[in-house]
């Protein structure tokens, strides 16, 4: 099953470069979509008895408690953006780049996948490096001169982070002498004989550089431009599923540290990290006029309070894996929207867009939904996982809960003026039909994260126990120590 | 000893890089450098006969090919192309530049040499080289003194890589990757690409996206 999540893209993207036909490229996208899908329950439900599907083709690949969830996220968000793009592609008229952006979307969730899916550093770090090639491609797609600037910052700034992640994997294998092995299995197993100052720089090294592929503050700078540069559907993935697989790679290394006695000071650095985010994205969402460059900076927001999830620890990190849901789900809706609004009205300027649920209800509605579940009000399950959030950290430190609430407070007001400005107010134009790819998607993101937050599923909170637990794993008394 | 000598002259590189505006001669010194690990890896690594075959194929190919003779020719052709000569007006002046990149080689290696563990030489004058990396990136404007710095960050990261290689070659493989990448982010972004879309290489260009 692994295997062909990880074969299908490399082959259809070939397919698709030599024919070059709008509707196989299309039939491609949608198809790998279907297969991703399918994969990704037949890999939960555990196939390992049966011989045809088992995974056991590589030791580089293999699932576990935490991959598991990540994989189900990419591809059900990965689903809703091959169906918007449907539409989308049939009316962006871009010639052979139709071609390229369903390749690329393709290698682009296959490398997402990979990086997902495998069980050592090394081929982990490779299939980070792989994605940003491939969605670098997605962010040029429209070829202006503002897209060129967004892919050479994104291009720039993230080669600086994986070269930064690579001196960490250098320091950690020049610490790990003894059993020469990147297997996260290995790495977990020695952890305790590692030397501790060699250990913590090469954590230090890979947190920033993971930290900038997930878009951690300082060093988010290419995240508001690519998120705002890139087609729709592409900023929906970049947002929803890359900065999650840059995640994956943050909550293994936090293992690692814990396990190496480490997580005060891996605590120390994902808190800071975290509140720089929350503080850099209050200010910018209040000043932006870009409705896209609003979401992105929203994304940040989202990346702080997983990282201040991950830093507090117990209690919380359930929550955090909620959290990773509902994010998703609603900003990969939100993105959707916005790139539904940004081709009815041809701007992304916050000013000039009004009346968005005169001329498209369906649109305008999607747009103050999708906003409600990003900014976490109820029946989200968005609005459960930072109650709990926050809840664990107020057991901890209440100077810092009140921190957290005045930051989001001040990021919901921002947000909220400018979404409900656009979303109300006059409209001179004519209403327009909006097409069912370009609101399907959303409204089953939606429902999904709104079930969940009235009632959590048993398998599904087992799913969550489960990769909760894998992180807690091999330590009992380092969680409470964390945060004191 | 041998070694030493040329780890010497890779941060003599490092220091006349922080002083030259030619872009020319930072393409230069680049190709040294990548001429300096080929004999760095040579003297250390091969002749130790620690290596398997394939391992020192992927060194000398990396090395020679890719950092010393492709990189540094492809670059060469995009600044003619671009007719990029001299980079403009760079934000700290050549003489505090030469400070800051001399403290940084002294910053580099003098914890290693303090400590009781690596080769100081070896993994100092690799930091010292991502740190020249970063100040580069950081105080000049052109793009291409950025990709510059960047691939001086990544020579530091081969040689840190160098150190680790007789027990895992993989990491070489790595090292070797991240080379690929840039070459393809180049070739990508600039073959024709800024010169069609912009009038001039300075970052200053690059500066519409804002908030």
């Amino acid at each position: 099953m692994i295997a062909v999540i990880l074969i299908f893209p490399v082959i259809a993207a070939a397919v698709a470069f030599a024919f070059k036909r709008q509707t196989l490229d299309r039939a491609l996208m949608l198809a790998y979509a279907i297969v991703h899908a399918s994969a990704t329950v037949l890999l939960i439900l555990d196939p390992s008895g049966i011989p045809f599907l088992s995974n056991e083709w590589t030791p580089y690949f293999r699932t576990d408690a935490l991959c598991i969830l990540f994989l189900a996220v990419l591809s059900v968000v990965y689903l809703g953006t091959a169906l918007y793009s449907m539409d989308f592609l049939s009316h962006a008229n871009a010639g052979k780049w139709n071609t390229y952006y369903s390749m690329f979307i393709m290698l682009f969730v296959g490398a997402m996948s990979a990086s997902i899916l495998t069980t050592h550093l090394g081929v982990y770090w490779i299939c980070v490096e792989a994605s940003t090639l491939t969605s670098a491609a997605l962010v040029y797609f429209y070829r202006t001169r503002t897209s060129l600037e967004a892919t050479w910052k994104y291009l720039f700034i993230c080669s600086i982070g994986i070269a930064l992640a690579f001196i960490g994997i250098i320091l950690l294998s020049a610490a790990n002498l003894r059993t020469n092995s990147l297997f996260f299995s290995d790495l977990y197993a020695d952890a305790s004989s590692f030397p501790r100052l060699t250990l913590s720089l090469s954590f230090a090294f890979l947190v920033v550089g993971f930290g900038t592929k997930m878009g951690l503050a300082p060093m988010h700078n290419w995240l508001p431009d690519a998120h705002a540069e890139a087609p729709a559907p592409v900023s929906a993935l970049l947002s929803a599923t890359l900065l999650n697989t840059a995640f994956i790679g943050i909550l293994r290394m936090k293992k690692l540290a814990d396990l190496a006695h480490l997580e005060r000071f891996a605590s120390m650095m994902l808190f800071t990290m975290g509140f720089l985010s929350l503080f850099v994205s209050a200010v910018f969402i209040i000043r932006s006029r870009n409705f896209k460059r609003m979401l992105a900076y929203s994304s940040v927001e989202h990346m702080g309070i997983l990282a201040i999830a991950l830093a507090t620890g117990g209690g919380a990190l359930i929550a955090m894996f909620l959290h990773i849901i509902g994010h998703s789900l609603a900003k990969a809706s939100y993105f959707l929207t916005a790139g539904t609004i940004y081709d009815t009205y041809g701007t992304k300027n916050i000013n000039e867009v009004s009346g968005v649920v005169k001329r498209s209800p369906v649109t305008g509605w999607l747009w103050i939904l999708s906003f409600v579940a990003a900014a976490a009000f109820p029946p989200f399950s968005t609005f459960i996982s930072e109650f709990l959030i926050i809840k664990e950290l107020f057991s901890r430190h209440i100077v810092f809960t009140l921190l957290f609430f005045a930051l989001l407070t001040a990021i919901l007001f921002g947000i909220a003026s400018k979404t409900l400005a656009m979303a109300f107010g006059k409209s001179d134009e004519k209403p327009v039909r909006t097409p069912v790819a370009r609101y399907a998607p959303q409204i089953v993101f939606l429902t999904i994260i709104a079930v969940l937050g009235l009632y959590l599923p048993p398998p599904l909170h087992d799913m969550l126990a489960n990769a909760a637990q894998w992180l807690k794993a091999g330590l009992s008394t380092s969680l409470n120590g964390a945060m004191k | 000893m041998t070694s030493a000598v040329l780890i010497m002259l890779f941060a003599m590189t490092l220091i006349y890089t922080s002083v030259v505006s030619r872009i020319e001669a930072y393409i230069k010194m680049i190709s040294a450098q990548g001429f300096l690990l080929f004999l760095i890896a040579i003297t250390d690594i091969i002749s130790d006969g620690q290596l398997r075959s394939t391992g020192t194929m992927i060194i000398a190919v990396e090395t020679l090919g890719l950092k010393t003779l492709l990189i540094p020719w492809y670059m060469m052709r995009v600044i003619r192309e671009n007719e990029i000569t001299r980079e403009g007006e760079p934000y700290v002046p050549h003489f505090a530049s030469l400070i800051v990149v001399t403290l940084i080689c002294v910053i580099g290696i003098l914890p290693f040499a303090l400590m009781d563990g690596p080769p100081p030489l070896f993994f100092g004058a690799a930091f010292a080289a991502v740190g020249t990396g970063f100040f580069i990136i950081i105080s000049r404007k052109s793009l291409i003194s950025h990709v510059n710095g960047y691939i001086i960050i990544e020579n530091g990261i081969f040689l840190l890589s160098l150190g680790v290689a007789k027990d895992m070659p993989f990491i070489v493989s790595m090292g070797v990757s991240l080379d690929i990448f840039l070459g393809i982010f180049l070739a990508g972004v600039f073959v024709k690409r800024i010169k069609g879309t912009f009038d001039k290489d300075h970052i200053d260009s690059l500066t519409d996206l804002k908030d």
